[in-house]
């Protein structure tokens, strides 16, 4: 089992590598301070597209420093939907070899308990993004954000992290195991796998 | 010279100390400074101390037309008040000026004796010496554009007239409602103000000059039994109410008033309803905004050049502030209808005020809701629509100003108006109670004036210093 986890685990890390390393460089630029430029990542983009920069100008605040703002709640939101999505596909990864699925007539069960997991990793990730984004949240820019951009944000994460989660756990699944291997062959991706 | 050296050293520590203790006073003040952004106030008008010492001379004009008369004779199962009224009235213009001047109007305009005008509550005083039908023809003029004139002329003085104010239509109309429209501009221009009272008193007599239906002349009516006579007090607003006091302390009145609410009324009709600044005179407290407690965390009340400013940390999102009207406004006045509320906005980062804070005003719009007002009270909402941002320092100066004279008195005397289209009808009715022609028409003609030299006052100027939390 524990060699199964063992072979499994590169594939899984390569999958979540994907879209993962991109979001942990675009965290780094988000992090630091506004005059300093990423040599992979520029930060700026976010602001300019989600922030509401005429609620800022309208009280007349220093735009720069609610970008600043905005980037360190933005970059906070991407370390809470990292930490969820590496928690639920790792735990995939790992937990799929622990199914008993490896008997005919299983893999209806091993796609169950896989709608579960993802569902609760997609709902996970929807809730952060609620909890961050809300008007009351605990970040000041929270307040910067007008509902269309809101409900951009919340989409789009959910789908950039939903992906990340789907492509760690098909790389990263077990398998070795039939009803995986069967239930693998019954999705789209499945030519490339 | 050790005890030399000892003074000096002593000395320097007693400067070293109060340098320290002059830093120490000037980070406080300079805390507070920087808790505040730097505004303009605008200037507060001045308020009428109402020195009851300075005394000028009264006027009393009386209505002498013939049917004004009625209201001295007595008549069964009515209660005259005309004559305990005007012995009140008499008694308080005396009070009230250095001087008192009494004439007539109507149907003579000439100025009188003390001995003649004792004779105003009888019918002696109405008695007309010309042929009945040039007495008839004076009675249907009222003549009070005459009077309204002398008071234009002496408006340090209070002029008080006596009449039963039926006015032909024609003296409401054109060129004739100029005549009293124009004095009444420069009454109201020279911060004068009107007041008038009504008064249901019985009446035997003759009403003349009552237009027919048919447009071709005039008709009279004697079965009348009761009718409205009217005192019109022009001067300061003090004295109007110096005279209301002592009418209303009348025992006759208050036994008249206890069965018959509508057996008086009184509005003052002024172009500036603002008795006072609250400002200037420090009126505004805690109490007057309504959803912070003055025991919450970091509430400060305190008046900066007569500026209250009340300081706090909160959550709330929008702030009620109520004042009474009876603190700034004229009693017995009209009141205020509409009121424009001006507030500057601005936002600081920096929530606490140990540092330098950088404030930001504000571009927001629409800041205040809709003005709640009352014949009591006034109540302003503020940021009711606003989003305000949560972790920033607010400050608000809101300056109160009023836009439209109300109407609220003066709609009282309706019950008493007779148009010209419904003297007819109203006749042929044989009323007991006799109502006044185009009464409504000369108190909105006076209320188009005052409104017409209405100036926007400052009624207060409030700010709001508030850390807003989540």
């Amino acid at each position: 089992m524990i060699v199964n986890i063992l072979k499994t685990l590169p594939w899984y890390l390569v999958g979540a590598a994907v879209l993962g390393l991109p979001a942990i460089l675009l965290i780094g630029a988000l992090f630091a301070p506004l005059d300093v430029e990423s040599i992979f990542f520029g930060s700026g983009w976010v602001a300019d597209i989600f922030m509401d920069l005429d609620g800022v100008l309208e009280d007349d605040q220093d735009p720069a420093m609610a970008t600043v703002s905005f980037n360190y709640m933005f970059a906070w939101l991407n370390v809470n939907l990292l930490i969820i999505t590496v928690i639920f596909s790792l735990g995939w990864s790992i937990g799929s070899h622990f199914l008993n699925i490896n008997e005919p007539g299983k893999a209806k069960f091993f796609g169950f308990y896989w709608l579960i997991v993802s569902g609760a990793c997609v709902g996970g990730l929807i809730l952060v993004c609620f909890i961050v984004l809300d008007f009351s949240s605990s970040f000041t820019a929270s307040q910067d954000i007008t509902g269309p951009s809101q409900t951009n944000l919340i989409i789009l994460s959910t789908v950039y992290y939903g992906l990340m989660y789907w492509i760690s756990v098909i790389l990263g699944t077990a398998r070795q195991a039939r009803s995986a291997v069967l239930f693998a062959n019954k999705l789209p991706a499945r030519n490339f796998l | 010279m050790l005890t030399l050296n000892s003074k000096n050293s002593r000395m320097s520590k007693y400067i070293k100390y109060i340098y320290v203790l002059i830093f120490f006073f000037s980070t406080i003040s300079n805390s507070y400074a920087a808790c505040q952004p730097k505004f303009t106030l605008p200037e507060f008008p001045i308020n009428n101390s109402g020195n009851q010492d300075l005394k000028n001379k009264v006027y009393v004009w009386y209505d002498a037309s013939l049917s004004m008369s009625g209201f001295t004779k007595s008549q069964t199962d009515e209660i005259n008040l005309y004559g305990p009224v005007i012995n009140s009235l008499q008694k308080a213009s005396q009070s009230l000026g250095t001087e008192t001047s009494y004439n007539t109007f109507g149907s003579r305009f000439q100025t009188i004796d003390e001995n003649r005008a004792s004779l105003v509550t009888t019918q002696e005083f109405y008695k007309c010496t010309q042929s009945a039908q040039a007495c008839a023809q004076k009675d249907r003029v009222n003549g009070i554009s005459k009077v309204l004139n002398v008071a234009k002329k002496n408006q340090d003085s209070t002029v008080i007239i006596v009449t039963d104010l039926f006015l032909s239509t024609s003296e409401t109309l054109a060129k004739n409602a100029e005549k009293i429209k124009s004095p009444l501009r420069e009454i109201f221009n020279n911060g004068q103000s009107v007041g008038v009272f009504g008064i249901s008193s019985s009446f035997n007599g003759k009403i003349s000059g009552i237009p027919t239906g048919d447009g071709l002349g005039y008709a009279s009516y004697s079965k009348a039994t009761k009718r409205p006579f009217y005192i019109i007090v022009i001067g300061s607003g003090e004295n109007i109410n110096f005279i209301r006091e002592k009418l209303e302390n009348n025992q006759k009145l208050q036994d008249k008033l206890a069965e018959e609410p509508d057996a008086y009324h009184f509005s003052m009709i002024t172009s500036n309803v603002i008795q006072k600044n609250l400002n200037v005179d420090k009126q505004i407290t805690e109490n007057n905004l309504l959803n912070i407690s003055p025991q919450s965390e970091g509430y400060k009340f305190k008046y900066e050049n007569n500026l209250p400013i009340y300081q706090f940390i909160t959550s709330e999102k929008n702030f009620e502030l109520e004042f009474n009207n009876s603190d700034f406004q004229v009693p017995g006045s009209n009141g205020v209808s509409d009121y424009k509320i001006d507030v500057d906005l601005w936002s600081s980062r920096e929530t606490s005020c140990k540092d330098k804070n950088k404030w930001a005003k504000s571009k927001r719009e629409n800041l205040v809701g809709d003005e709640n007002i009352t014949d009591e009270t006034l109540s302003i909402n503020v940021f009711e629509d606003t989003r305000l941002k949560w972790g920033y320092r607010w400050f608000a100066l809101l300056n109160i100003y009023t836009k439209k004279n109300g109407s609220s008195s003066q709609d009282q005397f309706k019950i008493w108006d007779l148009n010209e289209s419904d003297a007819a009808n109203h006749l042929t009715t044989e009323p007991k109670t006799f109502k006044t022609l185009n009464l409504m028409n000369l108190i909105e003609m006076i209320s188009d004036v005052a409104n017409e030299e209405f100036k926007p006052t400052l009624v207060a100027s409030i700010a709001l210093n508030f850390e807003l939390e989540k």
